[in-house]
């Protein structure tokens, strides 16, 4: 081992010279210590460089920084700290303005800081250098589902170079946006866009489009995937991404019972059909001429603002293209996307009537039409609350928007978690709704909820833009402060692959060396352990604590190292 | 002076340094001109609104963001406004100022991240903000509770016992020409509802509201938890006016009662009015020197691509810190590619 | 009740732990005396035989900074760490150790406020507890 510099960082004067002085003592009686140094600012640009330079000069292979948290100094050492003989991970800091050691007496707080500097200086003598690993990453993704979400990251990615197989359960392209005809922002024509954009899709060169097929098999990790899918005619192919995008949306399903199976009972789809295709009014259903239509929604999907902004859409063209009376039922109006409190505005002021409830509407058949009996609420006194009866030719119900079903079977198969409401993955703010608990696959639109087709755009750019900050170089590089696995120890409880939360571990037939721990044994000698792959390790240490049998160990986080942290063996030895 | 980097970004609040972060890792380099003494905007001055578990509103992402820009060595002009645009797309050169002193940056592409600004509750006058002491509005407690982890009264400085929130101050309002949801208020009031309600349970909160906006994917759990807590009065009714009491510092709001089914006038010992979003307050300067033109509702519409001029976050319209950052992601995959086809 | 300060233990975990902590010290808030901070990079990573010999070798009282349910940068670190908590609170049950000796709090990254409220709460409990009996 050599020697450990210290600097001292004086944090632009908040740390006072005397007390500098009195440190000096302190750290000389160690006897590994090189050289201390003080400096003024250690982050600023000029002292950095100062440091590389005299760390360069190759006596040291360790050091420790006097000065503030240590989180100002990690990652712009982490930086540079690769390009000198210094390890980066072999560095501590000893953060001496914390707990309020400005206010204690100076003797308290010059005892309280040694024992800080005489624990970082036990640390950094413990550390192990921790290198990098760079694996080729080739530019080839792979996006599962074909609907809009998946056909925009699709045409995203292949415009940049990338080669992209899309797979698609159906047997054509566009999903949930099928049923969509009409535009609300400015009532244009959806499937044209769509239409323009499967074109698209089919004519790009760096697009293999495979439709009625279906993911069966996934293993390996970021950079190195392998896919089995199953082709409409039962063929089996092998794809080899080194990412994956999850792409495949909701699923509508409408409860018909009771008076809600009646003919003229209908869903948004069917309502968004009827108005692209009628040309002029009437408006004709199942025979008849309609001039009433009722929408009740909110009675599934409280929470989802899509069908708001569809009933509000739809309203406005039947009662201004149509001439049809329309009355919205709902709980809220839900105005919460661009242009939305526009829209809903000019439906009222077209005609639409809103009526808000809190008990349902009770409905029944009165002489061929339907009878909606519902309290007016937006009457101020209670005895002007009145129950009101629509009579309608047509009613108009929400479809609800369940999770797809394949999303069980995904989840399974990618080792992505299940949100607790059947969609994929949990609602945690530090995924940034795009990323899933794997690295190197990503989930957007209605897998996750379903949304409004602007948001999930913006989501697939946003897909894109971190699938090719992957795929830039060409390869990834990634330090090794992963944990690893002993294989001689691992008694192969299968513990350690159902608790890591990034599905990073499997089991294995190895034996070869893994990083840090060498066994260098002949090929013969293999046997089962479970082996933590580099590249998809966080370094969490969730593995660590869980293993029954202690096989597992964080070369950068020993258990040395907290307990020194608390105040165990760190009076120095020699 | 003169300077040169790929992009420069207006403002750096939450979607620009999201999208510096995200440019750097894509090989690009950025320079943010903020015009405030330190980066961050508007979010950074948020409290973490959590209750018993995490209530999702993301000012924790915040703070981690600021942190990763601070040290990640890109250039911060603080105190900085930019004051024209010469050039044409893919090579700008824009000038800046600093106080006196003026700079040049020449670059290809720029990135509008200016944001927006609380609507102006002085000017809903029959709320009495800016006269009457016990009314403030959500941006203001946010900010109280952040640095002295504790609400309250502004004129006694004990915690109230009785507090109403109104929503929708500022928007979807015919009267003061504000036609647009804020789309962000109702989840951002009742975040702060709850977590208040699980640290002082002894607060009672009652919420004038007109409709419910839902945000993110648990929401309707979130909202179900609200609804059930017998500590939360939701009154679907705004109100009309606020009376103040000189003696005793309550406020007396004036609003129709759905349950009673008439007019009302209850005594509330503190009020926090949910402001809306506003445009930022220099996006008629920004419009001017970049040539940018306004939506309906005032906010700025993205220019043509061909310009190599984007805009990134909040300044498009009404967006939370999540919308906002996928928004700066999804700006920054623009900015590339717009970057790449020029080489 | 003797008057005594407690020493603590305080595990900070780095996504908001020890942020707070950061935020706890530019904001030059009061700390009791006698706390001694652990890093860790997810409170998944401390083990119940960690907080053991804490309690072992002469703290008073542990407490746990970790992030928010459904907070935590590694998903489920944090829940983790909470099962053997539970765990261990049975174990102190038995031995006679009292339970409020290891108690966990939940923080985000900008709680610095909260964070020293907890340890000068905890301080209070521990003087009112008594030395640990282990010592």
């Amino acid at each position: 081992m050599g020697q450990i510099a210290v600097f001292i960082d004086r944090m632009r004067q908040t740390i006072p010279n005397s007390f500098i002085e009195k440190l000096h003592p302190i750290i000389k009686e160690i006897p590994e210590i090189g050289f201390i140094s003080v400096e003024e600012d250690l982050t600023s640009s000029d002292a950095i460089q100062r440091m590389s330079k005299r760390l360069e000069q190759g006596s040291v292979d360790r050091m420790i920084i006097i000065g503030g948290s240590p989180k100002n100094y990690e990652s712009s050492f982490h930086r540079f700290g690769f390009t000198t003989p210094l390890n980066p991970y072999q560095f501590s800091v000893a953060n001496i303005k914390q707990q309020s050691l400005w206010n204690l007496p100076e003797e308290e707080s010059l005892k309280k800081t040694k024992e800080i500097i005489l624990k970082s200086i036990r640390i950094v003598s413990l550390s192990k250098p921790i290198h990098t690993q760079t694996i080729p990453i080739n530019p080839e993704v792979l996006i599962i589902g074909g609907g809009i979400a998946g056909i925009s990251v699709a045409l995203a990615l292949a415009q940049s170079g990338i080669h992209v197989n899309l797979i698609e359960k159906e047997k054509v392209l566009g999903g949930g946006m099928n049923e969509l005809r009409i535009f609300y922002q400015d009532l244009g024509d959806a499937q044209k866009w769509l239409e323009e954009k499967i074109s698209d899709v089919t004519s790009n060169q760096n697009i293999n489009l495979f439709t009625q097929t279906e993911l069966i098999y996934l293993k390996g990790h970021i950079g190195r995937f392998e896919a089995k899918v199953r082709k409409f005619d039962e063929t089996e192919i092998i794809l080899h991404p080194s990412l994956i995008v999850v792409a495949t949306g909701f699923k509508r399903e409408i409860q018909r019972e009771g008076i809600f199976a009646h003919r003229r009972v209908v869903t948004f789809s069917e309502i968004e059909k009827l108005i692209s295709e009628t040309k002029a009014p009437p408006l004709y259903w199942d025979g008849r001429e309609i001039q009433t239509v009722t929408f009740i929604i909110d009675r599934v999907n409280e929470d989802i603002k899509i069908d708001s902004i569809n009933a509000i859409k739809q309203a406005l063209l039947l009662q201004n293209r149509f001439e049809c009376q329309v009355i919205i039922l709902c709980k809220d109006v839900k105005v919460s996307s661009d242009g939305m409190e526009r829209l809903y505005r000019r439906a009222r002021q077209e005609g639409v009537i809103f009526f808000k409830y809190e008990e349902p509407p009770k409905l029944s058949l009165v002489n061929g039409q339907f009878q909606i009996d519902i309290k007016d609420t937006s009457v101020i006194k209670k005895e002007d609350q009145w129950s009101v009866s629509i009579l309608s030719d047509l009613i108009v119900l929400s479809e609800s928007f369940k999770p797809n079903p394949s999303n069980e079977k995904i989840s399974r198969l990618l080792g992505i978690h299940l949100g607790d409401n059947g969609f994929l993955m949990e609602d945690n703010p530090q995924l940034l709704r795009i990323r899933s608990n794997r690295r190197g696959i990503f989930i957007l639109g209605g897998c996750r909820f379903p949304q409004t087709l602007s948001e999930t755009l913006i989501e697939g750019n946003a897909v894109s833009e971190e699938v090719i900050r992957f795929l830039r170089n060409g390869t990834y590089t990634y330090e090794l402060s992963v944990a690893e696995v002993d294989p001689q120890k691992c008694a192969l409880c299968y513990t350690c692959p159902r608790v890591c939360p990034h599905s990073a571990i499997t089991i294995e037939k190895y034996a070869e060396r893994n990083i840090y721990i060498t066994y260098g044994i002949p090929e013969q000698n293999q046997w089962p352990a479970a082996k933590v792959d580099p590249a998809a390790c966080f370094g969490c240490g969730i593995c660590v604590g869980e293993c029954p049998a202690k096989a597992i160990t964080l070369r950068h986080q020993p258990d040395e190292l907290i307990l020194t942290q608390m105040g165990i063996n760190y009076k120095h030895n020699s | 002076m003169f300077k040169k980097s790929d992009v420069v970004i207006i403002g750096g609040g939450i979607s620009g340094i999201t999208s510096a972060l995200e440019l750097k890792e894509l090989g690009f380099k950025s320079t943010i001109i903020e015009k405030e003494a330190s980066i961050g905007g508007l979010s950074a001055s948020f409290c973490c609104k959590a209750s018993e578990s995490c209530n999702k509103c993301f000012s924790c992402v915040v703070d981690k963001k600021i942190f990763e820009i601070n040290t990640n060595k890109i250039n911060i002009f603080t105190n900085t406004k930019p004051i024209a645009l010469n050039g044409s797309p893919g090579q700008y050169m824009l000038t800046i100022k600093r106080g006196k002193e003026k700079l040049q940056i020449e670059c290809s592409a720029i990135v509008i991240a200016s944001g927006i600004e609380p609507y102006d509750a002085t000017k809903k006058v029959e709320y009495g903000y800016g006269r009457f002491k016990n009314v403030i509005t959500a941006k203001d407690l946010d900010e109280m509770l952040r640095k002295k982890g504790t609400i309250i009264r502004p004129s006694d400085g004990k915690i109230p016992q009785n507090v109403a929130f109104f929503q929708c101050v500022g928007s979807r309002d015919e009267s003061i020409g504000n036609l647009y949801c804020s789309q962000v208020c109702c989840a951002y009031a009742l975040r702060l509802i709850k977590s208040l309600r699980h640290n002082y349970p002894q607060i009672m909160f009652t919420f004038l509201y007109m409709d419910i906006q839902p945000a993110g994917i648990s929401f309707k759990k979130f909202l179900n938890s609200c609804q059930a807590d017998k500590g939360i009065r939701f009154i679907r009714s705004l109100p009309s006016k606020v009376y103040y009491s000189p003696k005793t510092e309550n406020l007396r709001v004036r609003f129709i009662n759905p349950d009673i089914g008439d007019v009302v006038e209850e005594i509330f010992d503190m009020i926090i009015l949910s402001v809306g979003i506003s445009p930022g307050k220099e996006s008629n300067q920004i419009s001017q020197i970049f040539g940018l033109s306004f939506s309906e509702d005032g906010f700025l519409k993205e220019p043509p691509y061909e310009k190599g001029i984007f805009l990134a976050g909040a300044c498009k319209g009404p967006k939370d810190i999540e919308r906002s950052i996928i928004d700066a992601k999804s700006t920054a995959f623009k900015v590339q590619n717009f970057l790449r086809g020029l080489n | 009740m003797v008057d005594f300060d407690p020493k603590i233990i305080a595990f900070c975990c780095d996504q908001s732990g020890y942020p707070s902590l950061d935020m706890a010290n530019s904001l030059r808030l009061n700390f009791p005396k006698n706390v001694e901070i652990v890093r860790v990079p997810c409170g998944g990573r401390i083990e119940a035989h960690h907080l053991l010999r804490a309690l072992e070798t002469g703290a008073d009282g542990v407490i746990l900074f970790i992030c928010y349910e459904e907070n935590c940068q590694f998903l489920r670190g944090n829940l983790r760490v909470k099962g053997r908590i539970l765990y261990l609170h049975k174990i102190l049950e038995k031995i006679g150790i009292e339970k409020e000796r290891i108690e966990v709090c939940y923080l985000a990254t900008n709680n610095g406020v909260k964070l020293i409220e907890a340890l000068n709460r905890k301080a209070e409990e521990l003087k009112r507890l008594g030395p640990n009996p282990c010592k």
